[in-house]
């Protein structure tokens, strides 16, 4: 089962493309795991993190055009695949399942 | 974009590194929004430190290969130059006193620096070479074991050898050391990765 495979910034970065839809690339990747995750990501982790995806089939990248504010350099688009939503929902099941029945988490004092 | 000199350093290194041109474009419009040099600086360092352990822990055998050949390369060059150095130096010692003070003083020295400059381009150039199309990575993972070894043999004889006198000479080898001869070696890599890198549209 490929779920072994996915760490748990790998799933903060699926996640991140999932929430920014069509617009996903690396700065807007980050940004969201900055804003909403709350933690720091620099570029080069993020696109580190796109390309296992990439190879394991849970996102999908696409080039766009380049554009002279970025040196010339076209944006990588990336979305996520049916096998990267599955892939998702099944990391929060188990994240869930492993959740329920921990009262101590539950009351915030672990 | 009109960019800033360490902007165009950065963006030519990154791309002599190989870093994929859509993370290059991302770095540069994140410089642009909030015009901080020092953040794309830690941007560009994490993002060679990312591809480095990346390529490396994907390709292992790759990775030891690189850093042995480098050593070899390093010992046999320097076996080799050190050998022609001594015997122009024993030749000069047996000739006349105004020749042998010539090769002492004007020939000798920076003679010793071109062939450690030139043998540090070149193997460079060889290790990223023969480890295409991670060549770039490779050679600094070389270097990085390179630069490990001087710092421990400078912290290990650094105590023995200082004296006031001879400072001016250590500071003088501790850059050398530490700053040309990498900064040489991978100016080598980037030379070679720079020949096969393929032209982005």
């Amino acid at each position: 089962m490929s779920r072994e495979a996915l760490g748990n910034f790998e799933l903060m970065v699926l996640l991140a493309v999932i929430r920014v839809g069509e617009d996903a690339y690396g700065v807007t990747v980050a940004d969201e795991i900055r804003h909403r995750g709350g933690r720091d990501a620099l570029l080069g982790s993020v696109y580190a993190a796109l390309d296992r995806l990439d190879a394991k089939g849970l996102v999908q990248s696409r080039m766009g055009d380049a554009t002279p504010e970025r040196g010339g350099k076209a944006k990588k688009h990336f979305r996520v695949t049916a096998k990267g939503l599955r892939e998702v929902r099944s990391a929060q099941k188990t994240l869930v399942a492993l959740w329920r029945g921990l009262p101590a988490l539950q009351r915030g004092t672990a | 974009m009109k960019r800033s000199a360490p902007v165009s350093v950065i963006v030519w290194l990154a791309e002599r590194a190989l870093l994929d041109d859509a993370l290059v474009g991302d770095m540069l419009e994140a410089y642009r929004r909030d015009g901080s040099r020092l953040r794309l600086a830690r941007e560009f360092v994490g993002a060679i430190g990312s591809r480095i352990f990346s390529q490396a822990n994907e390709h292992r055998l790759l990775a030891i290969r690189a850093i042995a050949l480098g050593w070899l390369l390093q010992i046999g060059l320097g076996a080799v130059t050190r050998s022609s150095l001594m015997y122009l130096a024993h030749w000069g010692y047996s000739a006349e006193l105004w020749l042998d003070q010539l090769l002492g003083f004007a020939v000798l020295p920076p003679l010793v620096l071109a062939t450690n400059v030139a043998g540090s381009l070149l193997i460079g150039w060889l290790v990223s070479r023969l480890h295409r199309p991670y060549g770039p990575s490779m050679t600094m993972l070389y270097v990085g074991a390179l630069l490990l070894f001087m710092v421990g043999g400078l912290v290990n004889s650094l105590p023995r050898m200082m004296t006031w006198e001879s400072a001016p000479t250590i500071a003088f080898q501790t850059a050398f050391s530490l700053v040309v001869i990498p900064a040489c070696i991978m100016t080598g890599a980037f030379a070679s990765a720079a020949r096969s890198r393929p032209q982005s549209s």
